[in-house]
């Protein structure tokens, strides 16, 4: 996850088939709009 | 849940934020207390507390420094850490603020030159300002850090009111300036704690919003 960090600009993060969220990298990374998002990249659950 | 150590580790350093902003509170109140009773033995239990302090400093910069190090956070995480390592250093300045308060009675001596209405106005908005940043902190509350921010300006125009009157004191009798000398470090010390209770009120608006604002 971190190496999308460090090599894209923008990221999608996608659960079961659904797509949650696009956005720019730092927007994902920094302060995701949706708390599934935020919950993943958190380590909250995965 | 997954991180459960991790989770733990940032609420412990949230805590730690709060119970030092807690006991800065409570050397800010004494120190008032202090100077305005001109109660020597208040101001040096204020004095005492710098000593306790240092713990609480080290236990949260080596708690950010093992969050930073071995966790990786990111996000609303990583904006917890960001605010707690300013908050801390804004309270670290409120903490040597109030101490400075508290040296003054014993510089001071004798009476008032003046009755002090106005400064505890001023302290008691001060006062609020610094209980309800932290709360605001403690609730990740932008609105509240908003509404606490804004008191600013009724700091800044007693300020300048009692500013003006011991000009005019100093002015009239120069047997006065001495004391009318420390009541004008006074008054800025205090207006300096609310510039800080301001800049806590900021680091809470990036902790909840991601939003970098200024308010004062």
């Amino acid at each position: 996850m971190q190496q999308a960090a460090r090599v894209s600009d923008y990221t999608g993060f996608f659960l079961m088939g659904e797509l949650v969220e696009f956005d720019e990298i730092r927007k994902i990374f920094h302060n995701p709009q949706e708390k599934l998002t935020e919950d993943y990249i958190t380590g909250r659950f995965g | 849940m997954a991180r459960e150590r991790y989770l733990k580790h940032l609420e412990i350093l949230k805590d730690s934020v709060l119970s030092f902003g807690k006991i800065v509170k409570l050397m800010f109140d004494d120190s008032i207390m202090a100077v305005i009773d001109l109660d020597i033995k208040m101001a040096e239990k204020v004095l005492a507390f710098e000593t306790e302090i240092s713990d609480i400093e080290d236990e949260i910069e080596v708690s950010i420094l093992d969050l930073l190090t071995l966790q990786q956070p990111i996000a609303s995480d990583l904006r917890l850490i960001v605010s707690a390592l300013k908050i801390s250093a804004d309270l670290k300045r409120i903490m040597g603020l109030a101490i400075d308060i508290a040296k003054i009675p014993r510089k001071i001596g004798g009476d008032h030159i003046i009755p002090l209405v106005d400064l505890k106005k001023m302290a008691d908005i001060v006062a609020y300002m610094l209980e309800n940043s932290l709360k605001a902190f403690e609730t990740r509350d932008q609105e509240l850090a908003r509404v606490t921010a804004d008191r600013d300006d009724e700091v800044d125009k007693i300020f300048y009111i009692i500013w003006t009157e011991l000009i005019q004191i100093m002015l009239t009798d120069k047997n006065l300036i001495h004391k009318t000398t420390y009541l004008l470090f006074l008054i800025r010390y205090i207006e300096r704690i609310a510039d800080h209770c301001c800049n806590v009120c900021e680091s809470v608006v990036y902790l909840d919003t991601a939003e970098r604002v200024k308010l004062n």
